[in-house]
């Protein structure tokens, strides 16, 4: 049902619509900077990416194919360009933020039902599954937080990212097993 | 064993409920019945459940406007700005890709053109044509005052002046 709004969103949108466009990037901003953030580790980074996602979607409204789902179509503007800014000077940022005390960044979860020593607990781990994140390759990670934060299927993540389900199905088995390597300390707790 | 193996090939795909139902239900059977794989499962349950632990942000409410803004900015652009960005964008990796076989298969074309014939008589410095490519000469001995390593020479070029 909501594939559907979406679709009838982007139609409106790639009629010139800015009111839709409004609504769409209302219903979408807070999946797309927290998708770029995990992706690339930055928060002022991602917010910057997520918006320029946007502008490249209402700039490319033309080419939406209507057969076709809308959040896919989505993801992959925002997938490249997360790309683009790896290959650019994104590393970097990412570095950055790995060692450095993100305590007011995008990965902080305030919950006011622990106690400052669980808070802390929780925050590390955050911060330690996040790195462990951000140090897998850079389709693997795409895969996994597209499967796993944005629900899309194998067919889905095919087409953001360009490949088969059997590619889709070996990047998600690689990551969960590099993953189950590195978070193996955190495991069963 | 190999059923092990195969099972643990198929864990990912059977988490994500992507598995055709019949396979599912080999998967689930095996669970049932080996520990270890059971464990292996368990593991990736677990893996999951610890990325729900990086946290959903918070999304200022000027984003949308801060979006329309940047599009009005971009729309206002002359063309020549519009153009240098869109250059300044990283190309693929496979247009890269494209490029370097071209320009290769340019090259080796250009070479075979300009020098058509080749004659593999020794060279003037002593040292003995191995093979042409893409117009260069390998030399099977290394040239009194070189240092090592590999020596080719641009074919058409003078001999013995040691450059």
């Amino acid at each position: 049902m909501d594939h559907d709004i979406d679709r009838q969103l982007m139609l409106r949108v790639r009629d010139g619509d800015e009111a839709a466009f409004g609504t769409l990037i209302d219903r979408y901003r807070v999946r797309a900077v927290n998708t770029a953030y995990r992706y690339l580790g930055n928060d002022i980074l991602a917010e910057d990416v997520a918006q320029e996602a946007f502008v490249r979607l209402y700039e490319t409204r033309y080419r939406f194919d209507p057969s076709l789902a809308f959040s896919p179509w989505f993801y992959r503007i925002l997938s490249n360009l997360c790309l683009d800014h790896l290959r650019a000077d994104g590393r970097r940022y990412t570095r950055l933020t790995l060692v450095s005390d993100d305590a007011d960044g995008l990965g902080q979860q305030i919950d006011g039902t622990s106690t400052p020593q669980e808070q802390l607990e929780r925050e590390e781990l955050s911060r330690q599954v996040q790195a462990a994140l951000l140090r897998l390759p850079d389709r693997q990670r795409m895969a996994l937080i597209l499967q796993h934060y944005e629900g899309l299927d194998y067919d889905q993540i095919g087409q953001v990212m360009q490949c088969s389900r059997g590619t889709v199905d070996g990047l998600l088995s690689r990551a969960r097993a590099t993953l189950r390597e590195r978070l193996g300390e955190f495991l069963g707790k | 064993m190999d059923t092990c193996k195969s099972t643990r090939q198929q864990l990912s795909a059977y988490l994500d409920g992507e598995l055709p139902a019949v396979v599912a239900a080999d998967v689930r059977a095996h669970l049932a019945r080996c520990e270890a794989c059971a464990a292996h499962y368990d593991d990736l349950l677990g893996v999951d459940h610890l990325l729900d632990e990086v946290g959903v942000g918070e999304v200022d409410d000027g984003f949308t406007q801060a979006v329309l803004e940047r599009l009005k900015a971009r729309r206002s652009e002359p063309t020549r700005v519009r153009l240098a960005r869109a250059l300044s964008r990283p190309f693929p990796r496979w247009a890269v890709a494209a490029v370097l076989i071209v320009a290769i298969g340019l090259g080796s074309g250009l070479a075979l053109v300009t020098d058509p014939g080749f004659d593999a008589a020794p060279m003037t410095d002593g040292s003995q044509v191995m093979s042409r490519q893409f117009g260069l000469d390998v030399f099977s001995d290394l040239p009194g005052d070189t240092i090592g390593g590999a020596y080719v020479k641009i074919a058409g070029q003078g001999d013995g002046d040691g450059s």
